[in-house]
């Protein structure tokens, strides 16, 4: 669950991604209890390593460096959060776009993590 | 989709409802053989259904219908089985993969990026993109393009194919241009 959090905050804090996004059919999640984390799903994987798979709503920008700075973002909030050691592959899916007139139509800015209160 | 997998259950409830009234209907059978078949009127059920075999058998209006019957239980057969069987999850398209992870998208933005990167190429006033995922990894873009008249053909697919080349060329992404002579009163960029 700590490892979905920094995974997530740090994915929402790379430049043209907007918003986390749980896809069309809400699976992408991690759930804790009562908490929910919308837009990241951890799971395990060989190793004694965890996956994380990333949902991400994003701006009209180049996907492949978009992919790797979210990569490098959740491998050094890994890192510095103590669990660098438990990450494996991480997964971008880029479940929507906003280009920048429907940014401005919308008045939006990025928005923070839609995370359920208190979560571990 | 949604309105087969509605059909399925709606179907699958009632066939489990039959279901247990069969079984019931076995189980008071085994009790009480005599009672039943007297009860539900086996004797005299065959007397009636006796001469409706025999119009079966024979070519007329008995026969085809039957076998419009059962053609239309064929077909309610195979729409159960899609809908069962065709997968409920969209397919993404899977753009890279690498040690460190994989990078996938769905295909209504993937569609939206090449729409957005076609209606900037020179020459082309709207673009539809269409986005089909291959089952490993990469797809299949397909445009249709709106140029205006002078325009050739070619010069337009040659462009537009240019333009998709900083989606296509990454990723396993293969397009296929067509286009057409835009209305009158469509803008060219």
């Amino acid at each position: 669950m700590r490892l979905a959090r920094l995974a997530l905050d740090a994915a929402l804090d790379v430049d043209g991604v907007l918003a986390a996004d749980a896809g069309p059919r809400g699976l992408v999640v991690t759930r804790d209890g009562t908490a929910l984390l919308r837009g990241v799903l951890v799971a395990a994987e060989a190793g004694r390593r965890y996956s994380v798979d990333l949902g991400l709503r994003v701006r009209l920008v180049p996907l492949p460096a978009l992919a790797e700075a979210v990569r490098a973002r959740v491998a050094r909030n890994a890192r510095l959060g103590g669990v660098g050691d438990l990450l494996g592959a991480v997964t971008v899916t880029v479940q929507d776009v906003v280009d920048d007139d429907e940014l401005a139509a919308a008045g939006l800015v990025a928005m923070p993590a839609p995370v359920s209160p208190e979560v571990a | 989709m949604v309105v087969l997998r509605l059909l399925v259950r709606l179907v699958s409830f009632l066939l489990l409802i039959v279901l247990a009234l069969i079984g019931l209907g076995v189980a008071v059978a085994a009790v009480d053989p005599a009672g039943v078949t007297g009860w539900i009127g086996l004797p005299a059920l065959r007397d009636s259904v006796g001469g409706w075999f025999d119009d079966l058998e024979a070519s007329g209006p008995v026969a085809l219908a039957s076998a419009l019957g059962g053609g239309a239980a064929m077909l309610l057969g195979l729409v159960l089985l899609a809908g069962l069987l065709i997968p409920r999850r969209e397919r993404l398209v899977r753009l890279d993969t690498t040690s460190h992870g994989t990078l996938s998208a769905r295909r209504r933005p993937l569609a939206q990026v090449a729409t957005h990167l076609v209606e900037q190429t020179r020459g082309v006033a709207q673009a539809r993109v269409k986005v089909k995922p291959r089952r490993r990894s990469g797809g299949r873009l397909r445009v249709r393009a709106e140029r205006p008249r002078p325009a050739p053909a070619s010069e337009t697919k040659a462009a537009i194919t240019s333009q998709l080349e900083d989606l296509t060329g990454p990723f396993k992404l293969k397009a296929s241009v067509q286009t057409r002579v835009g209305d009158r009163g469509s803008r060219v960029q």
